[in-house]
């Protein structure tokens, strides 16, 4: 997959799952994983480029003794999640119309 | 290898990659490796389950700063240029072009510069202000009590007092959204830096 477009995805994947309520890196890893290859490497920048970008909010708090960082969505991240879902329902009819003319090109 | 093995040998390969926020690195894969152990693997299974240093340090440098990106990439488009053999065309352009090219590079360079320096000088002045506002009060404070003394009269006093009162409270008032408005410049200068980046990567 283009790595650009994986971003874009792994993006909204992470924000989505944010969505849901708060969540820490391992347990982002690990529902976003059951659906896209992702690991901790990719999801670092993924986190920091968010934060950076005001999507998201981080906040520390105390886990069975050490410090966990917790990461919240923030209104400009609801906003990112609708522009990429209308972005892909574009790439989606491209794609239909890409396969319907390879069936009638095929014919 | 154990986690603190794992975490030493990272932070000393991020280093010679001179990756920036390498702290901050450490904290996030440390707590990985916790979360691991917590979920039921040992501490060996956890650091083994995580990706590979060569892996991370390579995300690392993908993550880079600006100019190290576009440093990057003026490198592997030279080296592109050299394994086409087009090298020596670059080179010419290059060499003819100087007169154009190079007083508009100084331009940019310098319009960023002035720019960068602009932003935070504006940040600063309304601090040192402040700042100054704070120091009148306690000066107006100090010579109050020079009526103990018998050096200043009684009038002058309650003037100096009602200043020193006056000025402290806008000093306490401006606090809270000086501190906001410094966040927000810094928040908005963050973003200008992360559009450019976008641009370049």
């Amino acid at each position: 997959m283009d790595s650009q477009f994986r971003r874009g995805i792994l993006d909204a994947c992470v924000l989505a799952v944010l969505e849901r309520g708060e969540s820490y890196g391992y347990q982002l890893v690990k529902d976003i994983s059951q659906f896209i290859e992702i690991s901790e490497s990719t999801l670092y920048p993924i986190l920091k480029r968010l934060e950076q970008t005001a999507m998201l909010e981080v906040f520390t708090q105390e886990h069975n003794g050490r410090l966990r960082k917790y990461y919240r969505i923030t209104p400009m991240g609801r906003n990112k999640i609708t522009e990429l879902l209308n972005e892909w329902e574009e790439i989606v009819k491209v794609y239909q119309f890409i396969v319907k003319e390879r069936g009638e090109s095929n014919e | 290898m154990n986690k603190s093995d794992f975490l030493v040998t990272l932070r000393s390969e991020l280093e010679r990659q001179s990756i920036s926020n390498i702290d901050n690195m450490i904290e996030y894969y440390d707590e990985m490796i916790c979360d691991r152990i917590e979920d039921g693997m040992t501490e060996e299974e956890a650091v083994g389950s995580m990706d590979s240093i060569e892996e991370i340090v390579k995300e690392a440098v993908l993550d880079k700063s600006v100019p190290a990106l576009v440093r990057e990439k003026v490198q592997k488009s030279r080296e592109k240029a050299k394994s086409k053999g087009h090298e020596w065309i670059w080179i010419t352009l290059a060499v003819l072009g100087f007169p154009v090219w190079f007083p508009i590079l100084l331009t940019v360079i310098i319009l960023l510069f002035v720019f960068f320096m602009v932003f935070w000088i504006l940040v600063a002045t309304v601090f040192i202000v402040l700042l100054a506002i704070g120091f009148s009060a306690i000066a107006c404070l100090v010579a109050a009590f020079t009526v103990f003394f018998g050096l200043i009269p009684f009038p002058t006093f309650l003037l100096a007092i009602g200043a020193a009162l006056a000025l402290g409270g806008i000093c306490v008032l401006l606090w809270k959204p000086l501190v906001a408005f410094a966040k927000a410049a810094g928040k908005t200068f963050g973003k200008i830096i992360v559009s450019i980046k976008k641009k370049i990567a």
